[in-house]
């Protein structure tokens, strides 16, 4: 199920890429500060986790849920000062349900022979929800005003089987297709969600 | 290995593969019993399984396993390797510091170049050590032992 989604959300950036018409026309990129001025954009998404879930946990017949992402503009002109590109801090929460069964964690140690000790009980069975709490830094590039592109490095704090946890590493890549000056489309692909979501910047 | 520190090829179901590798902790479940279990190259892992599973472990430092009936188990190159099971279980502890093994009536217990191997048996069983510093074999009900030829059982050999 999951992958039929994630083949739906690739076929949706090969429709975005047919739309987008003139952008090489209106380029942008070398235009530093050549964008719609905002401060924060929130996006609402609908997310897919096509990879294993981060930490222990079930096996991985992927994930999918909701999620929203907040990004916060720190640096209006980026790191290339000839570039029209700009750095935001982004924080979010995806909520997905991963279908699967097979890893977890020892619920109960009982002890064995020889000093040993028996794991009885794994949890992990049946679905499980995972809160993904992602915290980046967001590179914008400024390609048009159609399009524009993002890197996202950055950590992720999890919790799920009642455990909170760090990977320590994530990233992600992106594109909004702007609709408006402040509506777009945007995709997200990255370990460990993808999404395709509405940017409302502000 | 920045992305996850554990591997799991799966869902683990009956007849499916499932494997816990390169990570910390991992332990595997198994919905229906029928299981394939894999750990390996991590420092503690383990499997519970019900009836008709495999599971293998090496190259960590503790690996236990509790299942049903008629499960097949291995541990290997493994410091602690602990399991329990009911009837007719095959386990076989090889290279290992020490063992513990509990099981049911039917079973076969094989400790391979083990420092200490622990086994109770609750029924017939056959224990067989080869190259192992202590093998210890108790039987349930305070039944003797009786003594084979590289080993001990309960039962008859």
């Amino acid at each position: 199920m999951a992958l039929a989604k994630l083949a739906g959300l690739l076929a949706g950036l090969v429709t975005l890429s047919a739309l987008s018409g003139t952008a090489h026309a209106q380029s942008t990129i070398k235009n530093p500060g050549d964008r719609f001025p905002y401060s924060v954009e929130l996006e609402p998404h609908v997310v897919l986790g096509p990879f294993d879930p981060p930490g222990p946990g079930p096996g991985a017949d992927g994930g999918y849920g909701l999620g929203l992402r907040a990004s916060f503009e720190l640096v209006r002109d980026g790191f290339i000062h000839k570039l029209n590109d700009s750095v935001a801090l982004g924080v979010g929460l995806d909520v997905l349900e991963y279908d699967g069964d097979a890893r977890g964690q020892c619920e109960e140690f009982e002890p064995g022979l020889n000093g040993t000790r028996i794991c009885t009980e794994v949890s992990g069975s049946g679905n499980s929800v995972y809160y993904l709490l992602p915290v980046v830094m967001q590179w914008n590039f400024w390609l048009s005003p159609r399009w524009s592109v993002f890197g996202e490095p950055g950590l992720l704090l999890r919790h799920a089987h009642g455990d909170l946890g760090v990977s320590p590493f994530v990233l992600y890549a992106g594109g909004r297709l702007h609709f408006s000056d402040s509506v777009a489309l945007t995709l997200r692909i990255g370990y460990p969600t993808f999404s395709l979501g509405v940017s409302f910047l502000f | 290995m920045l992305f996850t520190t554990l591997q799991c090829e799966e869902g683990c179901k009956d007849g499916d593969i499932c494997e816990c590798a390169s990570g910390n902790e991992c332990y595997l479940g198994c919905e229906d019993g029928g299981c394939d279990q894999y750990c390996h190259n991590m420092q503690r892992c383990g499997g519970v399984c019900e009836d008709g599973c495999s599971f293998r472990c090496h190259s960590m430092n503790e690996c236990s396993a509790a299942c049903g009936d008629r499960c097949d188990m291995q541990c290997s190159s493994v410091n602690s390797c602990a399991a329990r099971c009911d009837e007719s279980c095959r386990y076989r502890c090889s290279d290992a510091d020490r063992c513990g093994v509990e099981v049911g009536p039917g079973s076969e217990v094989r400790c391979d170049n083990v420092s200490s191997c622990e086994v109770e048996c609750n029924g017939p069983c056959r224990v067989t050590c080869i190259g192992t510093g202590r093998c210890d074999v108790r039987c349930a009900g305070g039944e003797q032992r009786v003594s084979c030829v590289e080993g001990f059982a309960c039962g008859t050999c």
